[in-house]
Formats: C-alpha cells, sequence, structure tokens
C-alpha cells in the first residue's frame, strides 16, 4: 500500500476521535512546551555560570606559577614580555582569541583614616580588562587610565566598611618578595559596583605597574587569556604548556571546579527532566494508540481481508502516532519559543541575589534556547512515539483478519 | 459498581493509573532526594558551625566590627545555659590579625580571621578536627590553624606563632601563642585564613571585657529556629546590659536564616524548582486522564444510555464515573507511593556516595552538603502530591459529564449499531 495512502488514512482516524486526540495533543503541545521552556531557563543558568567562572579573572586559561593557589604572594611570580602575544603562538589565530591579561594579585591590608581592612590587590592593565568583570563594572568616579595610573578603584562595599570615598587617600600593606612590608598611600579615583556583594569587599585595583613599582619587581602573578569559543581551549593549553614550562597552565575548569561541576550536571539534569516530563505523557499516549486500536480491530480485520498487509496494518498505526506527536510537537515548539521571546532578554532574580552567587550567577537570569536543545527534543519526542505505539502497533498486526471481523 | 467497571478494560486502567503513579514516584523521589541533602546540609552548617540562633550585636551581621559586642557576656550565657530546648552555648570572638610563626625559615606574615573560642563548649566540628600529630585546642596559650596557612607560614606543631592586630579601643592587639594542632576542613579559603585561640587569650589581647562578638546556641531543631531565636530573646531581655543594649537598638537574636542567607535561600530555590517541575507533570497529568475518562465515555456511550432507559438519573450515571476515577486515583497514588517509597528506602539504605563523583564532591564540599547522600522520604510532599492527583482525577472525570446529560436514551442504543 502506498505510504500516502497510509498517511492519509491515519490523518482521517485522528480526526475521527476530534475530542480525545485533541486533549492528547493538549497535552503533548504542553509537555513540549514547558520542556523547551525549561531547557532555556537551565541553558541560561548553565551558559552564564560558565561565563561568570570565566570572567572572574579566570580566562579560559590561565598561567600561575606553582604554588600560588597555596600561597597567592609575590614569591610566586613569573615574567611576561610586555608584547607578548597568545595568537603569536603556532597554530593559535588571532580569531580564536578574544583578549589576555597580565596581572599582578596579592594580598594586602587597606587602611582609611578609620579602619584597616584584609583585602586581595590586584594591579591590571585597564585596557586589557574586556576580558574579565573587571572591564565591565560600573563605577562611580574615575576608572584607571593604564597600567601607570597610581590611583585605586574600591568596592562600594569596602568603601562603606573602611568609611573612604572618591578623592580620598587609602594605604596600602603589602609584602615584598623578599617577606619585608612595603606600604604606600594612593588616592581613591573610583568606587564599583558588581552584582555579587562579596566581590566588593575583597578586590582591590590599581594600575599593573604600579604595584611592580611597590613591590620593586618587574613579575607578574598571572596571566589569563580569554577564548571566542570554548572549544579553542585544549590546542591553546598545549601550546601554553610548552611556552611557559614549569608554570602551571590551568583552566577555568581547574580554578572553579564548582562551576565547572554544574555546567557539567546540567547536561544530565535536562534529560532526567526531560524523560520525567515525556514518561508521564507517555501513558496517555499509550493509552489513547490502545484504544483506538481496539475499537478499530474490526476495521482492522476487514482491512487485512481485503488484503492489507500485516506490514501496513502496523505502519498505520505507527503513523497515526507519529501524526499526533508531530502535531504536538510542532505546537509545542511554536508555544515554547513564543514564551521565551518575551523572556529572552532577562528575567530579575534579585531576590535570590545570595543564593545565586553562591553557583555563580548574576541577579538576572538570561535564558538560552539552543537550536540543538529543540532538535533534541524533537528526536527524542519522535522515538518516544515510536516506542509508544510499538505495542498497540504489535497486537494490531497478530489479529489475523478471521478472528478480528468475528469480535 | 464503579470498582468492577474498572476492571472492564484493564489495561486502561492500570495505563491510567500507571500515569499518576508514575509522577508520584518522581515528584516523592525527587522531593527525597533533595530534602536529604539540604535537610543534611542545613544541620552540618547550623549544628557544626553557626549554630541554630546566635546572639549578636544589631550590627554585627551588616558590618562585623570588633567593637560590635555582647555585652554582660557571662549573663547571657547563664540564661542561654538555663532555657529548656538548650543543648549549647559558644561564645566566640571574631577578628582580624597578621599571622607570623617562629620558624628558622624566612619570616613572612599572613592575614587571617582570628576565632577566639571556648574549648570546653565550643561545638563547631572545625575546631576539634586536628591532622594526626597535633590535637585540638584545650588550654589557654595555645593556638590551631588551617594547614594551608600553617604551610604558607612554614610552622609546626611546638611553634610559637606571634599575633598582631587592633584592639577594641584601637590599641595594639598582640597575642604570642605554642602551635599545638592544625585542622583540615577541605574549604581552600578556610584553611588559607583561619586561626584559633583561645577565648580567654582573645578576650585579653583585643580588650574585651565579659563580651563576646557571637554567643552561638544549639537548639533541638533547625527547623524551629525562627521560634527559638524569639524564645531566646525572651529569655535574656532582663538581663540588664542585653536590655540596655535592645533598647539602644545593639542586641538582638538571630537565626540561621538570616546569619546563613545564601543557605536559607538555596533551600526556597529547590523548593521552587520542584515545585514548578511538579506543577508541570500534574498538567500533563490531568491531559493523561482527562482523556482517558472521555475515552471511557465515549465507549460507553450505549450502556449510559441504557441505564438512562431504565430509569437512572444523570447525577447518579455522573456519581458513578466519579467513583470509578476515585478507584483508579486510589490505586495510582497506592502504587506511587509504594513505589516511591521502595526506591527511597533503597537508595537511603546505601546512600549516593557523592564524594566518588570528582567534581561534583568539590561541589559538595563548599556547598557544606554531606560526602553520602541519604534521601530522607518527603511525607509531606508525598501527601500533598497524592491529594492533587486525587483532585486531578475528580476534574478528569468531571469533564465528560455534560455529554452523560446530553445522552437520550435512544440515540445512545441507536449509536450502538
Amino acid at each position: 500500500m502506498k505510504l500516502r495512502l497510509l498517511v492519509q488514512l491515519g490523518w482521517r482516524n485522528l480526526w475521527r476521535h476530534k475530542r480525545r486526540n485533541g486533549i492528547l495533543l493538549g497535552g503533548i503541545t504542553f509537555a513540549i512546551a514547558a520542556v523547551v521552556l525549561a531547557n532555556s531557563f537551565i541553558r541560561g543558568m548553565q551558559v552564564q555560570m560558565a561565563d561568570n567562572a570565566v570572567d572572574l579573572m579566570n580566562g579560559h586559561v590561565k598561567i600561575l606559577a606553582p604554588g600560588y593557589l597555596d600561597d597567592p604572594s609575590i614569591a610566586q611570580s613569573f615574567e611576561v614580555a610586555h608584547d607578548w602575544r597568545p595568537d603569536a603562538l603556532e597554530g593559535i589565530t588571532s580569531d580564536m582569541v578574544a583578549g589576555w591579561a597580565s596581572r599582578v594579585r596579592v594580598p594586602a591590608v587597606i587602611m582609611s583614616e578609620r579602619e584597616t581592612r584584609g583585602i586581595q590587590l590586584v594591579g591590571i592593565d585597564p585596557a586589557s580588562e574586556n576580558i574579565s568583570f573587571v572591564g565591565k563594572l560600573a563605577i562611580q568616579g574615575e576608572g584607571l587610565a593604564d597600567a601607570a595610573d597610581r590611583r585605586v578603584i574600591v568596592g562600594a562595599g569596602l568603601a562603606e566598611r573602611i568609611e573612604t570615598q572618591v578623592g580620598r587617600r587609602i594605604v596600602l600593606i603589602t609584602q615584598g618578595a623578599d617577606g619585608r612590608n612595603r606600604e604606600a598611600g594612593y588616592r581613591v579615583a573610583g568606587i564599583y559596583r558588581s552584582d555579587t556583594s562579596s566581590l566588593e569587599k575583597i578586590f582591590v585595583f590599581t594600575g599593573r605597574d604600579t604595584v611592580q613599582d611597590l613591590l620593586e619587581t618587574n613579575v607578574v602573578t598571572e596571566l589569563s587569556v580569554r577564548l571566542t569559543e570554548e572549544r579553542f581551549s585544549p590546542p591553546l593549553l598545549q601550546r601554553l604548556a610548552n611556552v611557559f614550562a614549569g608554570l602551571d597552565v590551568m583552566t577555568w575548569q581547574q580554578l572553579d571546579p564548582t562551576a565547572a561541576a554544574m555546567t557539567a550536571i546540567i547536561d544530565v539534569v535536562i534529560l532526567v527532566y526531560f524523560f520525567i516530563m515525556m514518561g508521564a505523557l507517555s501513558f496517555g499516549l499509550v493509552n489513547s494508540l490502545v484504544t483506538a486500536v481496539m475499537e478499530r480491530t474490526r476495521e482492522m480485520g476487514m482491512m487485512r481481508a481485503i488484503g492489507m498487509r500485516p506490514r501496513s496494518v502496523l505502519l498505520q498505526v505507527v503513523l497515526e502516532s507519529t501524526l499526533i506527536m508531530g502535531a504536538g510537537i510542532a505546537g509545542g515548539v511554536v508555544i515554547g519559543v513564543l514564551a521565551y521571546l518575551p523572556i529572552a532578554d532577562g528575567v530579575d532574580l534579585a531576590a535570590f541575589n545570595e543564593a545565586l552567587s553562591t553557583f555563580g550567577l548574576s541577579n538576572v537570569l538570561v535564558p538560552q534556547l539552543f537550536a540543538q536543545d529543540v532538535i533534541l527534543v524533537v528526536v527524542l519526542s519522535l522515538i518516544l512515539g515510536f516506542v509508544a505505539s510499538a505495542s498497540p502497533a504489535v497486537r494490531c498486526m497478530k489479529m489475523g483478519p478471521l478472528e478480528a471481523m468475528r469480535r | 459498581m464503579a470498582w468492577r467497571n474498572l476492571w472492564r478494560v484493564p489495561r486502561r486502567t492500570w495505563l491510567t493509573a500507571g500515569g499518576v503513579a508514575f509522577a508520584i514516584l518522581f515528584v516523592v523521589f525527587l522531593r527525597s532526594m533533595h530534602g536529604g541533602a539540604f535537610g543534611a546540609a542545613v544541620n552540618l552548617v547550623t549544628e557544626r558551625m553557626s549554630g541554630h540562633v546566635q546572639v549578636q550585636h544589631a550590627e554585627y551581621l551588616d558590618d562585623p566590627r570588633m567593637r560590635h559586642t555582647v555585652e554582660g557576656l557571662s549573663e547571657v550565657t547563664e540564661a542561654l545555659a538555663g532555657h529548656p530546648d538548650v543543648r549549647a552555648v559558644a561564645p566566640r570572638g571574631i577578628g582580624f590579625a597578621l599571622v607570623s610563626a617562629e620558624s628558622e625559615s624566612e619570616e613572612r606574615s599572613f592575614g587571617a580571621q582570628v576565632l577566639g573560642i571556648d574549648p570546653a563548649v565550643e561545638f563547631a566540628t572545625v575546631s576539634q578536627r586536628a591532622l594526626p600529630g597535633g590535637r585540638a585546642l584545650e588550654r589557654v596559650g595555645e593556638g590551631f590553624l588551617g594547614s594551608v596557612l600553617a604551610r604558607n607560614l612554614g610552622a609546626d606543631v611546638g611553634d610559637s606563632v606571634l599575633l598582631l592586630g587592633t584592639g577594641k579601643e584601637g590599641g595594639v592587639a598582640a597575642i604570642a601563642v605554642t602551635l599545638v594542632g592544625v585542622f583540615e576542613s577541605g574549604v581552600a579559603d578556610l584553611d588559607r585564613s583561619v586561626m584559633m585561640v583561645h577565648f580567654d587569650d582573645f578576650a585579653g589581647a583585643f580588650g574585651l571585657e565579659d563580651e563576646a562578638h557571637v554567643v552561638a546556641v544549639l537548639g533541638q531543631d533547625a527547623a524551629d529556629a525562627r521560634a527559638f531565636a524569639a524564645s531566646i530573646a525572651r529569655s535574656i531581655e532582663s538581663i540588664e546590659s542585653v536590655e540596655s543594649a535592645a533598647s539602644a537598638g545593639a542586641a538582638r537574636v538571630l537565626p540561621w536564616q538570616e546569619i546563613q542567607p545564601q543557605l536559607a535561600q538555596l533551600v526556597v530555590v529547590k523548593d521552587t524548582i520542584g515545585f514548578t517541575l511538579a506543577g508541570m507533570l500534574t498538567v500533563i497529568v490531568t491531559f493523561v486522564v482527562v482523556s482517558a475518562f472521555v475515552m471511557t465515555v465515549f465507549d460507553r456511550t450505549a450502556e449510559f444510555g441504557m441505564l438512562k432507559a431504565i430509569g437512572m438519573p444523570p447525577a447518579a450515571i455522573l456519581r458513578m464515573v466519579q467513583f470509578e476515577g476515585l478507584w483508579m486515583s486510589l490505586l495510582g497514588v497506592a502504587l506511587g507511593l509504594a513505589a516511591a517509597l521502595a526506591v527511597v528506602s533503597a537508595v537511603a539504605a546505601v546512600g549516593v556516595p557523592v564524594s566518588e563523583f570528582g567534581d561534583l564532591a568539590g561541589m559538595y564540599k563548599r556547598l557544606n552538603l554531606p560526602d553520602t547522600l541519604i534521601p530522607a522520604f518527603a511525607t509531606r510532599d508525598a501527601l500533598l502530591i497524592a491529594g492533587v492527583m486525587i483532585a486531578v482525577v475528580q476534574f478528569a472525570a468531571a469533564v465528560p459529564a455534560p455529554r452523560i446529560w446530553r445522552l437520550s436514551a435512544v440515540d445512545a442504543l441507536r449509536d450502538e449499531e
């Protein structure tokens, strides 16, 4: 029998029970839309977690002196040529690299006229910090001009604690490689705000050359490279390991294992959610198909009697299942995407700020709708529709024409 | 009659009840896993770190300064110890100091958080977990260091450690203690930056007089912390120093939810995710069940027509269908709950060894989740979802009602042919 005819038959059969199949279709549509939407949220979290981990001055790949993570001091440092660039490495082209930055990051004590706090002092070149959260900070007052800027930027949370303001002076004390303390006074150029309030209390920024002057050295403690895409990481990692032999070359996943674990888990979570939803739905699908087959037993028998082959009967049931599933999938994807569009710019979740920052998330969650996720949902749902129709179809095929017509 | 009707098409009954059972199984299982993980996290954080409630200076939480202390400490601890629900009371002094060690290697100092604890009453487990070769803090004049800090300082057990900070009144606070042990919490920040000394040493050096920064109190149960905090507040409000401090807005009792807001919010986030999933599943099951009932009623048009013809009022037919729904949902609920109970207790008996999952283990450590995840059967959620499912099925059974009413006996019987 021709496939076209079978499709036509299947389609008409579905219309014989408008109400029942309409409800089932509604269920499929809802489930698909819900899965598509839930996926976009979960993916949004995943992308943001990874982005924030990279943003947190890690970059995709970071070079550190051995032992720096245990004892983050200037004693664990290395030299980088001023004109060093990752895209000069063999096999690394400039369109793979989003940017790079070297920094001097050391523990220090900040003193205002009133208070003393322990902080992380970070010497940066502001021109290269477009690769990290530092380049995106909202600053009240002025930002740093260049790597030789002798002023500091402090977080709003810290400024409040030590009761300082833009234009006031603070003193920084930190330890040199020789173990002697160095101190110097600096003027506050600006006060920054960050989504994650804990950052504001930890990081104080100034020019990289300024920190090197204070510590009487020309070394840096870290070098981050940000890539345009994650997949360029392995080749870069390998090149850097050769060039910086003896230093630790680490990925953001190694530097922030919590964020890495969370992003890895999310791939599984998406599948689990999908199977739970569709699993519940498949009960209804099987139910409906079985009923459809049962009540048409006589009709099927007749078809067999007039020469329809068992294979065609089987095919017809599968087609019916696929048709209703296909219609539900199409509707669900359309509704899911329509529901996603108004929130595509992000959803404000400020109420959960502290819990979110534990996971490296910002206040605004931007859902991400990936074509491959939608395709995955569509393909898996179609497979499910196939599987669900298997038992009723086999049942229907086994029936001999005489037996069926007698019932 | 309703019960018998169900078994006329056993496959359909099983499938529909199966859908209900499936939804219940997954909702209860996931909630039990979450509940187990987060319940354990809350217990770990409260019982072994922060306590269920803390007495603090009103501004200490937002602005932990040396001068924001709870005064009249001896009276406060005495009153708290007399409260019937209090299991432990631990005063803590918290400050910042530069720590240096006298060792043969080069002398370097590191900034560290200094905790003054009273080993006799302290319940924070990290204060008791000494690495081999050392021991926990016992007496005045002793120091206890995080492992990374000890390594950075090049300090070994027996070495003298010097602390230099700023006292309560702005003067120099200095203490020299003998290192008796090293702890490893597994949380890098803690191991790199925390030093513990005896509370009396801390108070002497930083100039505290019968005062502490935090009085951590252990009650009976983390879930009751808010009520417990209120009750604690009443038991100490008559103390003179607290009364005068409270009237100046300077002393308060905080439940753990306010001390550890991120943990409390995580619990809310977890509940939101759980309810969203349960809500979506409920809607899907509703579609499944409604479609099943529409089929049932359609199939039995002739039968209903007959019943009508012999004089059964439509309301009675509907009642019968509703009872069928009830039986069906009870079957599904029983199946689902039984399956959930079996799965949860099977998993609970073994436990999920999170510590063997590599990356996941580190995350669990940071979030203070336990190494082995033991699900706790979510009884309340189980009953809730069971109730929702029964209601959903009742709704579904009522959907085809108009058809029953409209049905005329003659048409219905004719429909059969």
